[in-house]
């Protein structure tokens, strides 16, 4: 009986470690960073004009374009192109692929290896 | 040893074995918080975007969004809020609300903005709260003139676009703001258009 009983409180309080610094903890860290960098509309709220004829609808102006170069980390102006950042994460994702950690972590050894890169890459 | 026993074993070192995919993925969840906190938001978007993958939950895609947000993809961010409010609806707190609202408002998203900033302001804290108020009072003041058919036009245009590029999500929100301003006009100005873009984007046809 005391064995049974024992183990009964061993696993309720395993159950407990082993969520205590999981999750919730990562989640505080990051809702805090989002707090800390809340932003603000970068021009006054207006409602849509028709895009000038010849132009995408929804392709991000020249000033948008200049301005996320401008916001973003000093000599990364190759990450200017919203279209063209949007599918590199998309290729990099699709490489790693389904759950496996390993698959993720590879991931993250390109992306590092990205990070790594001199800032402007001559296009092909 | 008896069954119970043994069972009880086995139960307790089930609960012990924690998957390690769980705790990389809040490693790159705690990696992604430092980066946005340093300004690195691509950096960010990356990290939560792996967090994500690894299973850190469907909350991640907020992340990503609000990230992608800071980092001025207002396009993406868009998507990704979208698609983090079909994935994880109850994860919705009201600070990743607020960047939604400032996503809407960068993409001139006028009602959006003056849902998402009201929804926001209900329960922010109090420093998020007030400038969410401030910009739901600016947008619903935006809304209460009739508002032109060159707006609805335009955004039917974004909707359509969208839906050409295969966003089917993006096409949903655009042509959604042009049904609510259209709602907005006493002639209803192409809102039947709006209505069926809405619904062949959403059944995922182009």
């Amino acid at each position: 009986m005391g064995l049974r009983a024992a183990l009964f409180v061993l696993f309720l309080s395993s159950g407990a470690a082993a969520q205590s610094d999981l999750g919730p903890a990562a989640r505080a860290e990051v809702l805090e960073a989002l707090e800390a960098q809340v932003p603000v509309p970068s021009r006054p709220l207006a409602l849509p004009r028709p895009a000038p004829a010849g132009s995408s609808a929804i392709r991000s102006s020249a000033a948008e374009i200049r301005r996320r170069a401008a916001e973003s980390s000093p000599g990364r102006a190759d990450q200017a192109t919203p279209t063209a950042t949007a599918k590199d994460d998309r290729g990099k994702l699709s490489q790693a692929g389904q759950s496996a950690a390993g698959q993720a972590r590879a991931e993250e050894v390109r992306k590092n290896a990205r990070l790594g890169k001199p800032p402007h890459q001559p296009k092909p | 040893m008896s069954r119970f026993t043994l069972r009880a074993l086995a139960a307790l070192l089930s609960t012990l074995a924690v998957p390690a995919s769980a705790q990389e993925g809040d490693q790159h969840l705690r990696l992604g918080a430092a980066h946005f906190r340093a300004g690195r938001f691509e950096q960010a978007v990356v990290e939560f975007k792996v967090a994500r993958e690894l299973g850190s939950g469907a909350e991640g895609g907020w992340y990503v969004a609000a990230a992608l947000t800071r980092a001025g993809r207002h396009l993406d961010a868009l998507e990704a809020f979208a698609e983090a409010a079909e994935l994880a609806p109850g994860s919705a707190d009201a600070l990743l609300l607020y960047y939604r609202g400032v996503a809407c408002s960068e993409l001139q998203l006028v009602s959006c903005a003056a849902s998402t900033f009201e929804l926001a302001a209900q329960s922010a804290g109090p420093k998020v709260a007030g400038q969410a108020r401030r910009l739901a009072a600016e947008a619903r003041a935006l809304l209460a003139a009739e508002p032109p058919r060159a707006a609805i036009d335009a955004l039917l245009a974004r909707a359509a676009e969208a839906a050409r590029q295969g966003r089917p999500r993006l096409a949903v929100a655009f042509g959604q703001e042009a049904e609510a301003l259209s709602a907005r006009r006493k002639d209803r100005w192409r809102a039947t258009e709006a209505q069926k873009l809405i619904g062949r984007a959403g059944a995922g046809q182009p």
